[in-house]
């Protein structure tokens, strides 16, 4: 019935689209526009947010729902840690959203989805939805690293959602004594932003050149290679000589943290740490596990539109989707959102759904004005988002190339939440 | 958003034909907001309603030639056809009728 409507639509009769508006309001007592609810304020949400309050020129209610008052965005809180961005410059409000926008902002929290009745319990009030778009982000695998559990993360902090956390571990390294070190344990599996905790090490490592230069860095890592591997190599040995041990493809059964003892144990060794990043491995946003569109770890979705693939009135967007190719990450998120954005008024309001086209690209820095990028085009394919093409930036590039993709990435920032925010 | 508002309405209007083709400014709109990502008015690249259709065109094929170097710029490019550079050109045209102002 669904898919006969939306193919229907596709051939463009404004009747059906009428009729396909009609279907959608009676379903809403005493509802006058088609409803749609995104939980998740951030790179996915807050895209998706705007570009179908945007598009459907106030035929469709739009309401987003996100439990903080303001959003610190993930990407580039490793430059606050190197010291190369402000806290402040990382946080971001919703205000424009409401003000501009007319899109709803609830700030709480989704607790429980009734599919059937299309009903969201928060904590503080219901939501009825026609569509209800997830971009929940991650959550943590609870018992992936051995000794720790997220009872821990104020002494051992994963800092990999923004905010608080991030703020926790920058002062962690800084407070570390003379010569003391630092140990961060980078995910197995899939999770946001794959270069992530490699920038880390080299935003770290080149804090702490400058403020403490006989500290340590231990990168133990339960994978064998990682996200522009030999980039980052090739960085910190140029840059962070003798300050970072590395130990890659680690035996997680055999490894653990003690958080209250400050230690680490790697081959058998217990090593005191004066701090310690545990960055565990992932899963999609509990709410999404709670609304039951879920296989496994993440929620399947259709490439062309980001549909869930167990739910035909739920998308799902970002780092909590199984969509094939795309790396899980903010600009990917973004990408998703536009392509759900434009399939979700075609069907809402009979607007042009046009075929999807998904673009990524991750930059991170290594040290001052040296960065470096690799990202990729992808297009549907009936089984997954697949690449198009891709790039990544050479080993051995000049000083001038460097300093021009930081600020590339710099300009990317300020343009991504202008494009999130409005 | 009052002018975002009223481009919408005006590409609804005047382009919201329920058989209208692909390379319309509507399409444009969408494949634009891809590079919005990067060409924003907040940022320090161009945004690509401030090029002229023919500079816009130019860049495009430059990119896609190789004659213009850029490992981001070049997939993006080989990724439109005609059809696409046509609906972004028709797009560019419309924003810089001044209808938004």
């Amino acid at each position: 019935m669904i898919i006969t409507r939306r193919k229907l639509l596709l051939g463009g009769s404004a009747v059906l689209a009428a009729s396909a508006v009609t279907k959608a309001q009676s379903t809403i007592s005493g509802s006058a526009k088609p409803r749609v609810v995104i939980i998740g304020g951030g790179a996915g949400g807050a895209t998706a947010a705007r570009y179908i309050a945007k598009g459907s020129d106030g035929k469709v209610d739009v309401t987003l729902v996100e439990a903080n008052k303001n959003y610190h965005t993930c990407f580039f809180s490793n430059l606050y840690i190197g010291g190369f961005r402000t806290y402040d410059s990382l946080t971001h409000s919703y205000d424009k959203l409401q003000s501009e926008y007319g899109i709803k902002v609830v700030h709480d929290r989704a607790i429980s989805i009734d599919r059937d009745s299309r009903k969201i319990d928060l904590e503080n009030s219901v939501l009825d939805y026609d569509i209800l778009i997830l971009s929940p982000g991650i959550d943590f695998k609870e018992g992936s690293v051995n000794g720790w559990s997220l009872a821990d993360q104020e002494l051992m902090p994963h800092a990999y959602k923004g905010g608080e956390q991030v703020r926790l571990l920058k002062s962690q390294i800084e407070a570390m004594p003379e010569g003391g070190v630092f140990a961060i344990i980078p995910p197995a599996g899939s999770y946001r932003c794959p270069p992530g905790p490699y920038e880390r090490v080299s935003m770290a490592a080149s804090m702490l050149k400058q403020k403490n230069p006989t500290a340590k860095i231990i990168l133990a890592d339960p994978k064998p290679v990682f996200s522009k591997m030999g980039l980052f190599r090739e960085g910190w040995k140029a840059h962070y000589k003798g300050m970072i041990d590395k130990y890659s493809d680690v035996d997680m059964s055999a490894f653990s943290v003690n958080p209250k003892e400050m230690t680490i144990n790697l081959e058998g060794e217990t090593i005191k740490v004066d701090a310690c990043n545990v960055i565990p491995a992932q899963k999609a946003g509990q709410i999404a596990h709670m609304a039951g569109v879920t296989d496994g770890d993440w929620a399947p979705v259709y490439a062309k539109d980001m549909q869930s693939k167990l739910d035909e009135n739920i998308y799902v967007l970002g780092d909590s989707a199984e969509q094939g190719d795309m790396p899980k990450s903010g600009f990917s998120a973004n990408s998703q959102a536009k392509v759900c954005a434009n399939a979700v008024l075609g069907k809402l309001i009979g607007s042009s759904v046009f075929p999807a086209r998904f673009m990524n690209t991750c930059w991170s820095m290594i040290s001052s004005d040296n960065s470096v990028k690799i990202g990729a085009t992808y297009q549907a394919t009936p089984e997954k988002i697949a690449k198009v093409e891709g790039f990544v930036s050479d080993r051995g590039e000049d000083q001038a190339m460097r300093k021009s993709t930081f600020d590339e990435s710099v300009n990317w920032y300020s343009s991504m939440t202008s494009d999130m925010f409005g | 958003m009052r002018a975002a508002a009223f481009i919408s309405a005006f590409l609804v209007g005047i382009l919201g034909s329920a058989q209208m083709s692909f390379a319309s400014a509507e399409y444009g709109a969408y494949l634009a907001s891809t590079c919005r990502n990067c060409h924003h008015e907040s940022g320090t690249l161009p945004a690509i309603e401030s090029m002229t259709t023919a500079q816009f065109r130019l860049n495009i094929t430059s990119f896609k030639s190789g004659e213009r170097v850029s490992k981001v710029m070049k997939p993006i490019a080989q990724g439109l056809g005609p059809l696409e550079v046509d609906a972004l050109v028709s797009y560019i045209k419309v924003r810089r009728q001044g209808v938004e102002k």
